[in-house]
């Protein structure tokens, strides 16, 4: 018999239908949705928070920052006092005393220092001349 | 899942069915993949050669793809079109043979179209073997336009969306294909 273009589609079609018959179809399984994204940003923000607490103890744990020494200084300072044993001759032994300021006030404040340092010049003058300016024969009179 | 949320579902268009995927509705998805998981299995069987397990990961692929593409879907769209088109392109992706194809699609586009029909005589039952053995020696491009039209049925419009060519290509390659069909059948007239 004369094959149509009919006859063709319709063979090609019962084919269709053979092999979708025979076939098994598995069910739908939806895919696993991707949690790594997920974990990356908790993971990041979990550090971030670490971070911020960990830096708020230790904040918290610092010792606090000591106080300007200027300001310490302004208030109590005593002035240094030093005794020295100076033999001037042999037979004639003399103590002087000095008087020294701080360093620490030096330091702090200027102006403090430079009153300081005025004091113990002018402190130190009256002894510097009691002892240095004794003419040298009167000290070695007997 | 719940049996009426499935009955409702099954009297919905494709195009309602994929826009409601689309909002992350997977029943929706579901009853797309029953309406067309086996067709497309039928295809990829008779386009890899016969090979089921091969048919099965190809069919899987044009749904992973289609899922994971639902929020591009553009509404109105028509489904089997899509799912086809994925279908089209992973069939071209597993031969690699864009360049033969193209070749030879494009000697084929320049053949005038014939007037005549090749006369075929054979009795039905060698109709169906011979016809089964002709279908298998086409080249893949041709024997996917075939079986797009004629066995998916699939309109000329849908098949010229999926191969990006227009329907007149469409329509004359037809036309030539049948008559290379003819022509393969004309061997088995003496058989």
């Amino acid at each position: 018999m004369k094959i149509t273009n009919e006859q063709i589609i319709k063979v090609a079609r019962r084919q269709r239908d053979t092999i979708n018959n025979n076939i098994n179809v598995a069910p739908w399984q939806r895919p696993k949705r991707h949690r790594s994204g997920l974990a990356a940003v908790i993971a990041v923000a979990a550090c971030l928070v670490g971070f911020i607490i960990g830096y708020c103890l230790n904040n918290n744990g610092k010792q606090p920052e000591p106080q300007s020494v200027a300001h310490n200084s302004q208030v109590i300072h005593d002035t240094i006092t030093q005794t020295e044993t100076i033999h001037d001759t042999i037979y004639d032994t003399r103590i002087v005393t000095k008087y020294v300021t701080p360093l620490m006030a030096k330091s702090a404040s200027k102006s403090t220092t430079q009153s300081s340092t005025h004091e113990s010049q002018e402190e130190q003058a009256p002894c510097a001349m009691s002892c240095d300016d004794i003419p040298y024969d009167l000290l070695a009179m007997p | 899942m719940n049996i009426f949320n499935m009955r409702s579902l099954r009297h919905q268009t494709d195009e309602q069915l994929m826009a409601k995927a689309a909002a992350d509705n997977d029943s929706a998805f579901e009853e797309l993949y029953r309406r067309y998981a086996r067709r497309l299995k039928g295809f990829f069987y008779r386009q890899l050669g016969g090979d089921e397990n091969l048919a099965d990961d190809a069919t899987h692929d044009v749904f992973l793809r289609a899922y994971e593409a639902r929020y591009r879907y553009k509404e109105g769209g028509n489904v089997a079109t899509w799912l086809f088109t994925i279908a089209y392109n992973l069939c071209r992706n597993h031969y690699r043979r864009n360049a033969y194809e193209a070749h030879m699609l494009a000697s084929l586009d320049a053949e005038p179209i014939m007037e005549h029909q090749i006369d075929v005589e054979l009795d039905a039952e060698m109709l169906d073997q011979a016809l089964e053995q002709v279908l298998s020696e086409l080249p893949d491009p041709l024997h996917q336009i075939f079986s797009l039209h004629y066995q998916e049925e699939l309109t000329i419009p849908q098949i010229a969306v999926i191969f990006g060519i227009p329907e007149g290509t469409v329509k004359s390659r037809l036309n030539k294909i049948m008559n290379i069909i003819r022509k393969k059948l004309k061997k088995y007239e003496n058989h």
